[in-house]
């Protein structure tokens, strides 16, 4: 192989994309050739690098204004038949209030939107295509567009965003069947002990859900972590409920407990009598 | 690890199942953040130019054609969006393929992201580096795209892809050099 | 020791099992393990039991893992001379047996292992290395050396060394049980828990964003974070005491709240916490720590 030809697979070679079968000719080239070799060496330097670019993460409100984008346009599809696209209608209305630069106004509305203050803006949008104003019916949508977004989180490989998902389906102000089960499911099976005491506390928010109380009184005998098993019991005492005495019986006898859970128990059956 | 491919999801979002862009959302917001955040230098204008790149895919889904990869479809609207960007920040300018400028160094630019002194000097060195040389730089070795679909998605031959990455590494390298405070050898 | 061959981009993969000289008993392994795509960060997990995992960024692409056995593993020859030992041990006389034990000693320090051969499995798929230690209870010491941007999955089950990372800045989530875990010149975001250890965590920077969560039953947490982070602090102990250099306010928060909406047609909502509350510069990034009995330490970086 020549130089020229040589060189031109550099490229190649350092996105990997260097065909397995002309490596061995490439690196005997390079083992005779010190032009070359510093040549490679030189770029090779540079793209190596490049890796020390840290990969960024976005601010959370990178997030929220997707999905609030993507449940009002499925809403916006629901509602008319005709399609009227989101920036559309917004870029209608905003252009109206704020004549500036549209891009950013309409992130700047779709935030509102998210964080539920929207709701003058978005009333007045939806009184366009229909005559409601409810603010129960507001409060559904900022609901509906929160269940999305943990519902998803919660299903991510990263336990970072899994702990983002409880934390979004605590601020659900009615959450449904779906979400106390997702809850209830990240109790009893994540991998991650963290992400299972942060979701102890969310659903504690919600006990007075039929399901909930049952599920953390099942769940006591499920769990193996100290930590989760210490927020239960101190939960369980709190919500009184009598039910709770049984499992909590049970588990002060298993050989394995931890004696600091152990005592928490027990103090825990005195509590509840 | 949800087994289904980008293709098969976007398809779905142009036939009407348009939550399905969610997981399309989670797979690729963040290395779509760091494209910007690469060209750009700003973290805010960078989250503003993702939105706006799932905006348009939810606007223009139905006319994506599942020929190319995902990927590919989404870094030239990405492309675009930045463009766009340019474009409204200086009016006067004629914007096409052939655009060479360095990259505007506005005044939020370099702000401070990471420490380190390394990635600040590379970060600096990037920015100067023009505009097509940097995006072809960074699809290639960031977003990990094969010179195919960086062709497919410039509109230019692979030929001249190659090419171009062969002399963005070694001007990188030469204005890294040069910020370090060393001579042009 | 199974590999994956990729179809597209080469894999660089060398296995070579090095065996340290008899007098000073260690083995090591070697291998460097490349991503699918080294462009887009790649994550690493390690799951071992006996052992202790300590991973440093550093600024090549592939993935540099060093092994470090503990305990020799024997040849089949030398397993079959202790069988064969045990066997004639029945029918000897005294002094035989005396010999034969001199042999032995000379085998001292080496325990017979059940199985064939414990090494590490390596296998990488889409951008995940994952390692493990095979069938059989070796301890290994592993050094690993990941790209920057990596992202870490470690678990330790059984051991007091623990797990120790410098200079990542990927997401790292760690276990141990008995082991403590330090964590110094990293970003986060990090979700750790140990049973008996403490945990330790120096950040050089923290991104808005991904929240962050460590628990500890019965060691401390002691975390540094740099002066203008704006971060939401959410500590709960048992039995422990917080410290803080920072200037922050820590507000427990006892509160029950109470809504009724059941009128409206909403629902009823108690809302409980027993944590202490505490925001620095403002508040962000959301850091939730845990303990039982150990102590919490917030200390400002210099």
């Amino acid at each position: 192989m020549t130089c020229v030809t040589i060189r031109e697979g550099f490229v190649d070679y350092l996105t990997g994309e260097l065909p397995a079968g002309d490596l061995a000719e490439f690196r005997g080239h390079l083992a005779s050739c010190p032009a070359c070799r510093e040549e490679l060496e030189g770029l090779s330097a540079v793209w190596t690098k490049l890796g020390v670019l840290p990969q960024e993460s976005p601010s959370g409100a990178l997030r929220s204004r997707f999905y609030g984008m993507l449940e009002a346009y499925k809403e916006g599809l629901g509602k008319e038949r005709v399609r009227i696209s989101l920036g559309q209608i917004l870029s209608d209305w905003l252009g109206r209030l704020m004549p500036r630069r549209p891009a950013y106004q309409i992130a700047l509305a779709l935030v509102l939107m998210a964080a539920g203050l929207g709701s003058g803006y978005l009333m007045s949008v939806r009184s366009r295509s229909t005559a409601r104003t409810e603010v129960a019916g507001l409060r559904g949508e900022v609901d509906a567009m929160r269940r999305i977004v943990a519902v998803s989180l919660l299903k991510q490989a990263s336990p970072s965003e899994r702990l983002l998902g409880v934390s979004w389906s605590a601020r659900i102000d009615r959450p449904g069947e779906e979400i106390i089960q997702a809850l209830l499911d990240t109790l009893n099976h994540d991998a991650n002990v963290n992400v299972r005491l942060a979701a102890v506390d969310a659903l504690y928010l919600f006990y007075n859900h039929p399901e909930v109380k049952e599920g953390l009184i099942d769940s006591l005998s499920r769990q193996s972590s100290a930590l989760v098993q210490m927020s239960l019991i101190s939960l369980l005492v709190e919500i009184r409920d009598r039910r709770a005495v049984e499992a909590l019986e049970r588990l002060v006898q298993d050989e394995k407990l931890n004696p600091k859970v152990k005592k928490r128990a027990e103090l825990g059956l005195v509590q509840l009598s | 690890m949800d087994p289904i491919s980008d293709n098969r999801l976007m398809e779905d979002v142009r036939d009407g199942k348009v939550e399905r862009l969610a997981i399309l959302f989670e797979r690729h917001h963040i290395m779509l953040f760091n494209f910007f955040l690469r060209l750009t230098g700003n973290r805010s204008v960078s989250e503003d130019l993702v939105q706006d790149v799932f905006l348009r895919i939810l606007k223009y889904r139905e006319t994506y054609l599942s020929q190319s990869r995902f990927a590919v479809w989404m870094y030239q609207i990405a492309r675009n969006v930045h463009v766009d960007h340019l474009r409204k920040q200086k009016p006067e300018l004629p914007i096409d393929e052939q655009f060479d400028e360095p990259a505007a160094a506005g005044p939020d630019t370099v702000e401070r992201l990471s420490s380190g002194e390394e990635a600040a000097t590379l970060r600096r060195a990037l920015d100067r580096l023009p505009l097509r040389k940097k995006e072809i730089l960074l699809l290639s070795r960031f977003q990990g795209m094969k010179y195919r679909e960086i062709a497919e998605l410039m509109g230019c031959d692979i030929g001249s892809i190659k090419s171009t990455i062969h002399r963005a590494v070694k001007e990188l390298g030469k204005i890294y050099f040069e910020l370090q405070g060393g001579e042009t050898p | 020791m199974k590999t994956i061959v990729r179809l597209a981009g080469i894999i660089i993969l060398l296995w070579a099992a090095g065996l340290a000289d008899n007098a000073q008993d260690v083995q090591t392994d070697h291998a460097v393990v490349s991503f699918s795509n080294p462009a887009k960060p790649g994550t690493l997990e390690v799951d071992i039991n006996e052992g202790s995992i300590t991973v440093r960024g550093y600024e090549g692409k592939d993935v540099i893992i060093d092994a470090r056995w503990r305990e020799r593993i024997l040849t089949k020859d030398e397993q079959e001379e202790l069988a064969a030992l045990a066997e004639e041990e029945e029918e000897l006389d005294e002094e035989e047996m005396a010999r034969k034990r001199a042999q032995a000693e000379k085998a001292k320090g080496m325990k017979k292992l059940e199985v064939e051969s414990a090494g590490l499995t390596i296998e990488e798929e889409e951008n995940v290395i994952q390692v493990n230690v095979e069938e059989g209870k070796r301890a290994v010491d592993l050094l690993i050396q990941v790209p920057f941007s990596t992202s870490l999955q470690l678990s330790c089950r059984d051991d007091e060394k623990g797990v120790a990372v410098d200079r990542v800045d990927g997401e790292i989530e760690v276990e141990t049980s008995e082991g403590p875990i330090v964590l110094t010149n990293v970003s986060g975001p990090v979700i750790a828990d140990s049973s008996d250890g403490e945990i330790k965590a120096v950040f050089g920077k923290v991104l808005p964003g991904k929240p962050m969560s460590l628990s500890a039953m019965d060691g401390d947490i002691d975390i540094t974070l740099p002066a203008d982070v704006k971060a939401s602090l959410k500590i709960k102990t048992d039995e422990g005491q917080i410290f803080t250099d920072f200037d922050i306010r820590l507000t427990p928060s006892q509160q029950k709240k109470e809504e009724d909406e059941r009128k409206e047609g909403g629902g009823y909502r108690v809302s409980f916490e027993k944590a202490t509350l505490g925001l620095i510069n403002g508040g962000g990034v959301e850091i939730q720590l845990t303990t039982y009995e150990g102590n919490i330490y917030i200390r400002k970086a210099l």
